[in-house]
């Protein structure tokens, strides 16, 4: 691969302009697939317009990639990323999952209850009475507020 | 429809005591993420089934004027609007509010929610036979345009790369395609999925590319205290606020009425319509537009609440809804056994009464509830973000819940709010999807209806663009799209500058 291609492959812009020129054809094969296998004129299919949105789609990967190589010139691609907490949003959609998977067994309030412990703890709050009591609190105040006065279904 | 009819229901204690159970109600429920407006109107129909018309509207018109409002709350006090039309509000309410200056964005937002509502609602009173006639021009091709110019106006307003806030709004385009086709009713991109079949909801893709997406930005950024330290005490005069903005007040109260007028455009294009005429026009705002301007509060809030009449308009001088409340409202009228249309002004005085009644009722209820609350629910920006975002994600997720009562919809949730993360680290705004979302159904149903319209005709193109409306709107989208290309704008920027040197 010649140097100037790994360069522009650095830069953000280029490596999203390449993701959405693969969502714009697959768009474009989906939309072109799917009316072949429907006998209806283009003005009325339901995939005209999936066929416009990829074609716009297709155009604005290349604008996209003509500003990433612009800014490659210009020596954007090695602004530096801002630290990230990667470990602890990881977790928090691994708690979220298994609060979704388990709510319907659990039931609401046990399920949130548990929930919201897991989540102030691993978000740095170390006080244990006001983790337990902001859990709790929080999980009838939102059971009686939503589903005893306004008839809200809950998880 | 004479004035003392209207004032009549002021004198009703039961009247009033009804639009104000209906505003708090509203008040909470536009302020939390998910729990929308249409939603509660609609819980407000079966509940008020056996009550009197007049009971009914006004429960409802106090929680359709407060709700709307409300949803600038939760935009500018934690970045996740409680509604779609209140996702202009986050782009300069939060930054003013992480300023400390919670209080001021508030009460701007209260004092130009109170304004915009007021006007709609006169326009109801007084203009609602033209502006519905006007609203009747609007063909299918006209729709399709405007919603397109809001797309591109949307995108060239929210990120600095034109492309990327475009890539968002064809993303938005994409997921709004998901689902039975409107026209022929044909499932697309559901990909076997039954539950895809009804569509992506609005309320999930919300909630989740603003609420859960907030939500992990804040976790990654490591950043888990309060956003301010403190929230100086400040006084925000009335004088300081009306001073210098009337003439824009008043164009932003149009847009909103206007857009309000048409079916199926709503609060959301309004605000965004209305936000970039400001940045156009507002030639020294306080501050840059995007980074705490009260001007961008303005034109949010003063043209999404004008939308109230707006949308009211055409509901009752045609029984066709402006938007998904006033589709509930007419169901109300149903059950109720009113029938709106062009005579119901005529030969239901006393019902359209009552409704204005109960919007006027409703205004002053946004403003006294809105002033009494906005210092005290300002504190929440003080509260530490450890506290905070727990309690934030369990109401997102209720939110998502609720919309259909479907646990698919939280699991929605959930990966619009990673897409989100993810498009804001990588700069991609996130509002020109959730408009696109919006949107989506009405641009597919109403360029292929153009489409087929034009095809009996003899001269295809006239048939299209041939119409006044149709060009106007045709002009600004391509003029938008156009200015946005950054060859044009850096040979504007050149010319400038050389006139400047000059």
């Amino acid at each position: 691969m010649s140097n100037r291609l790994k360069t522009c492959l650095r830069v953000p812009a280029v490596r999203e302009s390449i993701l959405c020129c693969i969502l714009a054809l697959s768009l474009l094969a989906y939309a072109l697939a799917g009316h072949r296998q429907i006998s209806l004129p283009w003005k009325l299919s339901p995939y005209l317009f999936p066929l416009l949105v990829s074609l716009f789609l297709l155009l604005l990967s290349i604008s996209l990639c003509a500003e990433g190589v612009r800014t490659g010139r210009d020596g954007g691609a090695c602004r530096p990323s801002p630290k990230t907490e990667w470990k602890k949003v990881f977790a928090t959609l691994a708690i979220c999952l298994a609060y979704y998977f388990a709510m319907p067994h659990t039931g609401f309030i046990p399920g949130t209850v548990v929930f919201l412990v897991l989540l102030f703890l691993l978000l740095g709050e170390r006080r244990p009475l006001l983790v337990g009591i902001l859990s709790v609190s929080t999980s009838v105040v939102i059971y009686y507020l939503f589903h005893v006065l306004l008839h809200v279904m809950l998880p | 429809m004479p004035f003392a009819s209207v004032l009549a229901f002021f004198a009703q204690p039961r009247f009033i005591l009804l639009v104000i159970v209906g505003s708090v109600l509203g008040l909470f429920v536009g302020a939390i993420p998910g729990l929308s407006v249409t939603m509660a109107t609609a819980l407000l129909v079966s509940i008020t089934y056996t009550w009197s018309t007049n009971d009914a509207l006004a429960t409802i018109m106090g929680l359709y004027v407060v709700g709307v409002f409300s949803g600038a709350l939760s935009a500018i006090l934690i970045n996740i609007p409680g509604a779609p039309s209140s996702v202009v509000t986050t782009f300069d309410g939060y930054p003013l509010a992480k300023k400390g200056q919670a209080y001021r964005a508030l009460k701007y937002a209260t004092v130009y929610s109170f304004i915009g509502s007021v006007f709609g609602l006169a326009a109801l009173w007084l203009v609602a036979q033209p502006v519905s006639r006007i609203a009747l021009k609007f063909q299918p091709m006209d729709y399709f345009l405007l919603s397109l110019f809001g797309l591109s106006a949307v995108g060239s307003l929210t990120s600095r790369t034109f492309s990327k806030g475009l890539v968002s709004a064809m993303l938005g385009l994409c997921v709004s395609m998901i689902g039975l086709d409107s026209v022929m009713g044909t499932p697309r991109m559901t990909f076997g999925i039954r539950d895809l079949q009804a569509g992506v909801s609005t309320v999930p893709a919300l909630v989740g590319l603003f609420g859960m997406a907030e939500v992990l930005s804040a976790i990654a950024s490591g950043n888990m205290e309060a956003e301010v330290s403190s929230i100086p005490r400040e006084k925000v005069s009335l004088k300081e606020m009306l001073k210098g903005n009337g003439l824009y007040t008043l164009y932003y109260c149009l847009i909103g009425t206007l857009v309000g007028a048409l079916p199926g455009a709503g609060g959301p294009v309004a605000a965004f319509l209305a936000y970039s005429e400001g940045r156009r026009i507002v030639r020294h705002p306080s501050v840059p537009f995007g980074t705490g301007a009260v001007e961008g509060i303005i034109a949010s809030e003063t043209s999404n609440n004008a939308c109230i009449g707006g949308a009211l308009i055409p509901m009752l001088t045609l029984a066709v809804p402006g938007d998904a409340v006033t589709a509930v409202i007419l169901s109300v009228f149903y059950v109720h056994g009113l029938q709106p249309g062009p005579m119901f002004i005529r030969t239901q005085p006393e019902m359209f009464a009552s409704i204005l009644a109960g919007g006027f009722i409703g205004c002053i209820c946004l403003l006294v509830l809105g002033l009494i609350v906005a210092p005290r629910i300002s504190k929440v920006i003080l509260v530490p973000k450890r506290i905070l975002l727990p309690i934030v994600t369990v109401l997102c997720i209720i939110g998502a819940y609720a919309c259909n009562n479907r646990l698919f919809d939280v699991g929605l949730m959930f990966c619009f709010g990673v897409l989100g993360f993810c498009m804001r680290r990588h700069g991609y705004p996130v509002a020109p999807m959730v408009l696109a979302i919006v949107l989506g159904g009405i641009m597919d149903s109403s360029f292929r209806r153009a489409i087929s319209l034009a095809e009996s005709e003899s001269d295809k193109l006239a048939a299209l663009f041939g119409r006044p409306i149709t060009l106007v709107l045709l002009s600004l989208t391509i003029l938008t799209l156009v200015m946005n290309i950054p060859a044009v704008g850096r040979k504007l920027k050149g010319r400038t500058s050389s006139d400047d040197a000059a």
